[in-house]
């Protein structure tokens, strides 16, 4: 273990023991054993002090909450009669994670990588049984996942941000960082992860595209990217980020290995968590086809299409 | 109906929240701008009073509690890290991404909301009381040309009780903006997974340079990292409304779709005729997209337009 400035602060603060090195005098724990017989006494017990609070703070690694959501799994069309039934969101027979959420995952994990011993926790909130999508979240490499068993989809995002925050708030070791995917994957407000910070009191980050460590700083860099532009923030612990996809941290493909380790990890169902009443009434349906009436170019091979192409706009004078 | 308009700027997002405070609005409404020295809004807007406030948590939290009571509080779509702080510490809920908003007589209110990439259509209705906040979808409505209004409104302080933890997040380096010209661009050219890889892009951008538009993409593309994030369309990405939307290489999935369905015309190039793309195209060619896009710029050089 390699001390440095603030662990030493730390150590003293957490030990309660004040020292003065320069007339040997203690205080504190120390201060009723006689004066000179105490100066070494009193510096090994602040070097132990400072030393044990050290490995303490070193030994508690990061734990990073990563929000995941079964959604309809987006490359199966949805059938009308399945947005019409009553279950239409709260019974999935084709569950995915939100594209945005694995993103989320694999940040959490590549930042594992670079920091061992981090605790990645997955936090699913759902009614519904989709154990084996969970253990899909366990074999790409999360530790564990903790399941809310409650319906979301009759809540705001506010609400549904209110579960969420008491769930994190309940998790121990405590949480150093919640990271979601930008947008769930179905209702797509974004707002979650947004309210969830608000909830907590955190600060919340945009369009995180990677996120680092600093443990001299105590302090996460996260990489951003998507609409606002490419850019780079650091933010003290807890923090809330929303995740997008950027080329770099689409989820890692678990090996057989991976799964059969994934059957041994927990999933732990977390009761008890306050649900509030919904506020507004919700009702589904199919969204009416916007066909357009498509002409299609014709030509004797590609590149003949792709000029009777320019020909075809010139006519219309589109460009 | 008593309606507060979070009037933030000039641009767009401002506009549309206008748009809908109009239709939804019975009372004269609060309007909450950043500026000590005016607002943004239409010239014939019926306004009760005109608050000034910091745009943050505190300051808007303290603009509320200024307006008195009111029934909708309407955001700009751009603003829902500030609307989720606000919602969340006054415990009301909040609706984003509504497409449609109205209320009855009783006070009930009822909103439209798209999911699953616009496949679903949600029905909300809110029974009568509290106040709700609303952020509007952007481009769902035709956002009302905005003038400045140069009256002073009443400066109100910030919440004494409330913290913005925003605060804590330190900037360290800020890229340029890649989505506002994506936004405004009369031509977009849009590639997908069927580029097969960065290199196409190179030729999407010749074709952008030759027709005068931008460079967009989908998020097949971005997640394989052949395009940076700030260039998606999609429901995530911007949300694009284009005159001419060329869509290469693009199935179609609903999610991009929402994206770009507001465009004026769309042009699909894809190798398989099924893809969903062509349901929302007005001009189809199934092809391979370096031919025909080589095609294409052969004919569009040849006949004097274009750029290059």
């Amino acid at each position: 273990l390699k001390p440095y400035r603030e662990d030493v602060r730390m150590g003293v603060s957490f030990s309660g023991a004040a020292v003065s090195l320069d007339s040997g005098e203690a205080t504190s724990g120390f201060a009723t054993r006689p004066k000179g017989a105490g100066k070494c006494d009193a510096l090994a017990g602040f070097v132990f002090c400072a030393m044990l609070e050290i490995a303490k703070e070193r030994t508690r690694f990061l734990h990073i909450a990563v929000l995941m959501k079964p959604v309809h799994n987006p490359d199966i069309p949805l059938k009308d009669e399945e947005i019409r039934d009553p279950t239409f969101g709260r019974r999935e027979a084709h569950a995915a994670f939100g594209p945005y959420d694995e993103n989320a995952l694999e940040t959490a994990l590549v930042l594992r990588d670079h920091v061992p011993g981090t605790r990645v926790t997955v936090v699913s909130g759902f009614d519904d049984d989709q154990e084996p999508l969970l253990r899909t979240a366990l074999a790409a490499g999360a530790d564990e996942v903790v399941w809310v068993p409650f319906d979301p989809w009759p809540l705001d995002a506010a609400a549904v941000a209110g579960v969420l925050a008491r769930t994190v708030a309940a998790l121990d070791p405590a949480v150093d960082a919640v990271l979601a995917g930008v947008q769930s994957g179905d209702w797509d407000t974004g707002l979650v992860p947004r309210c969830l910070a608000a909830a907590m009191g955190w600060p919340f980050v945009d369009g995180a595209v990677a996120v680092r460590w600093d443990a001299t700083a105590k302090r996460f860099w996260v990489d951003t990217g998507g609409a606002a532009g490419p850019g780079t923030l650091t933010v003290p612990k807890p923090f809330v980020g929303a995740v997008i996809a950027a080329g770099t941290n689409a989820l890692r493909y678990p090996t057989m290995r991976d799964r059969l380790a994934a059957k041994r990890k927990p999933i732990r169902r977390l009761e008890g968590i306050t649900v509030p009443a919904p506020t507004a009434a919700v009702r589904f349906a199919p969204a009416p086809e916007t066909r357009r009436a498509t002409v299609f170019v014709q030509g004797a091979d590609d590149m003949e299409k792709g000029r009777a192409l320019a020909t075809l706009l010139r006519e219309r004078s589109w460009l | 109906m008593r309606v507060v308009v979070m009037a933030v700027d000039e641009h767009a997002p401002t506009g549309e929240v206008w748009a809908v405070a109009r239709g939804l609005a019975t009372d004269p409404v609060v309007v909450v701008t950043p500026r000590p020295d005016g607002w943004w809004g239409p010239d014939d807007a019926a306004v009760k009073r005109v608050l000034a406030a910091a745009w943050d948590a505190p300051g808007l939290l303290g603009a509320l509690e200024a307006a008195g009571p009111a029934d909708v509080v309407l955001w700009p779509a751009t603003d829902l890290t500030v609307a989720a702080r606000v919602a969340v510490a006054r415990q009301e809920p909040l609706w984003a991404g509504i497409t449609a908003l109205g209320a009855d007589p009783a006070g009930s209110v009822q909103a439209t909301q798209p999911l699953f990439g616009g496949r679903v259509v949600a029905a909300l209705e809110r029974p009568p009381g509290g106040p709700l906040h609303v952020a509007i979808r952007r481009q769902a409505v035709a956002a009302l040309p905005l003038s400045w209004h140069a009256d002073a409104p009443d400066v109100v302080p910030p919440a004494a009780s409330a913290a913005d933890p925003q605060g804590r997040v330190t900037v360290e380096s800020r890229g340029a903006a890649g989505g506002r010209d994506l936004e405004q661009a009369a031509v977009v050219v849009s590639g997908g997974r069927g580029l097969g890889g960065p290199e196409g892009f190179l030729l999407l951008r010749e074709v952008a340079a030759a027709v005068g538009g931008t460079v967009g993409a989908s998020r097949a593309a971005v997640d394989a990292g052949w395009i940076e994030p700030e260039r998606q369309v999609g429901q995530t990405g911007v949300t694009v409304a284009p005159r001419v939307y060329f869509a290469v290489g693009i199935s179609g999935a609903s999610q991009h779709v929402a994206g770009m369905a507001r465009s004026e015309h769309v042009v699909a190039v894809n190798t398989d005729p099924d893809a969903p793309i062509f349901r929302y195209a007005d001009v189809g060619v199934v092809g391979a997209y370096e031919p025909v896009l080589r095609g294409f710029l052969e004919a569009w050089r040849q006949s004097g337009k274009g750029a290059v």
